[in-house]
């Protein structure tokens, strides 16, 4: 079974909206207007930032579009790799403006920072991380 | 200014017993933190143990920190020991993971990381009494320090189920308690030195957060027993060059996503000069390994700062107490940033 990357990530911004809602503000606010659309061997989604939310699935062109080879994400959250790493092998693709990219790098650093301080962030955290696995290991923040 | 020492092993324990508890919990105050900090120098590895307290959204929450440095690699992560028992006024620290008492003139240390397969466990003999620093302006809080400059550790560190053994290795120990928050103005470089089995040096600057202006210095000697402590004017700080190193450590992991890329500026090589009337020495020491701890400063909002821990060879030179000296060691500088 394949770890889906959407669900965590509506999960993730979901409770950091409830648990941290000044990071969650400050995401919004400093990437809106802005959408993305990222991409895995599993999953085809979009990501649209505005002042106020951060939706999922909306229609029509995006800013950016990412690529994510697999694994990649797991590589990026164990530390296994860094952004930078990823993109120049090319784990990561992104087609778009630099300021598209600035635009999510920015959203993404700020998303860590704030849902790292989320009570409910580990177990969603485990959740990801052992999906289609069986086993129990458990990840903490 | 030459402290007067207490060599006499009862004496010391007495003394640790006395001052060096986990403070009160039941009147900690806001933005509170507290950790017993542990180092062991040996042949093969160097060691670094860390039981902290912090309190987090109304409770306070445990934390294992415990980091190995191996051939120039770090390994190791932090942990929650959430399950911790911690007697205050002791030094008592007891959870699954780790556990910490202090019991027949002897700091009992264990920490495990399962899930890095490292494992340490040893007892630290404290060789000196500790050393009571003043507190230190952290910001918007305070910040209080002792420390036990000198140490003897028996035991066991294993990485990946081979066992590394240390027998009378060199260690230091120190204990920090306050309300100030990570944020603060304020940033430290702090070093512990060993040089042998006779000698250390503990250097600490406390700068403001951008590191322009020295709120405190101090330089503490530990040779066969005796302590020499220099402050403020009488020590000097230079240092040149720059560090940089691939591969390092950065613990927990996924902090690693929202730390910049060489957020602290860390000098190829530093150069610490403490003088008096009687004494000059010059300790030197070029770091040569990074961990990067991250973490979440405040309990909402999206700052982050960072404690690097620097494995690092060292050097000192110079006349302490009439005696010459010019010797190699080895230490860990320890620097605060923003992430």
């Amino acid at each position: 079974m394949v770890k889906l990357l959407q669900p965590f990530l509506q999960d993730a911004i979901s409770t950091m909206r409830i648990e941290n809602f000044e990071a969650f503000r400050k995401m919004s606010r400093c990437s809106a207007p802005f959408s993305a659309s990222i991409q895995n061997s599993t999953e085809i989604f979009t990501m649209t930032f505005t002042q106020q939310e951060v939706l999922f699935n909306l229609p029509g062109a995006t800013d950016l579009q990412v690529q994510l080879r697999e694994h990649v994400v797991e590589d990026l959250m164990s530390n296994r790799t860094s952004l930078l790493r990823a993109l120049r092998k090319n784990e990561i693709v992104a087609i778009g403006s630099i300021d598209a990219l600035a635009r999510l790098n920015e959203a993404f650093s700020t998303f860590v920072r704030g849902a790292i301080r989320c009570p409910s962030l580990p177990a969603l955290l485990h959740n990801y991380q052992n999906q289609g696995t069986g086993g129990s290991r458990r990840e903490k923040v | 200014m030459k402290l007067n020492p207490a060599s006499d092993p009862r004496k010391i324990t007495e003394h640790i017993q006395l001052v060096d508890g986990f403070r009160n919990f039941g009147n900690h105050g806001s933005h509170y933190k507290e950790w017993m900090h542990f180092c062991v120098f040996s042949k093969d590895v160097n060691v670094l143990v860390n039981f902290s307290v912090v309190q987090e959204r109304g409770r306070l929450k445990p934390r294992l920190t415990l980091l190995i440095e191996r051939q120039e690699l770090w390994l190791g992560d932090i942990n929650p020991a959430d399950d911790a028992i911690i007697k205050p006024t002791q030094v008592q620290f007891s959870a699954n993971n780790c556990s910490l008492s202090f019991e027949n003139g002897a700091f009992h240390i264990f920490g495990t990381i399962p899930e890095k397969k490292v494992t340490a466990r040893f007892r630290l003999r404290p060789l000196v009494p500790p050393v009571q620093t003043p507190s230190i302006n952290a910001g918007n809080g305070n910040l209080k320090w002792l420390c036990v400059p000198r140490c003897a550790a028996e035991g066991y560190v294993s990485i990946d189920n081979i066992i590394h053994h240390f027998d009378g290795a060199p260690g230091y120990h120190d204990h920090n308690w306050g309300n100030f928050e990570w944020s603060g103005n304020f940033s430290w470089r702090w070093g512990y030195f060993t040089f042998g089995h006779n000698l250390s040096v503990i250097v600490s600057r406390v700068l403001d957060e951008h590191g322009h202006q020295v709120i405190s210095d101090s330089f503490i000697v530990s040779q066969d027993g005796n302590l020499n402590d220099f402050r403020g004017h009488k020590v000097t700080h230079l240092q040149r060059g720059l560090f940089q190193k691939s591969g390092s450590l950065t613990v927990p992991p996924i902090t690693a996503l929202a730390i910049k890329p060489n957020n602290v500026s860390i000098a190829r090589e530093y150069e610490v000069i403490a003088a008096d009337q009687e004494n000059r020495l010059t300790l030197t020491y070029s770091p040569s390994s990074l961990a990067t701890i991250g973490m979440p400063s405040g309990e909402r909002g999206t700052h982050i700062s960072t404690i690097s821990e620097l494995g690092c060879s060292a050097s000192l030179t110079g006349t302490l107490r009439g005696i010459n000296i010019n010797c190699t060691g080895t230490g860990i500088l320890e620097i605060t940033g923003r992430g």
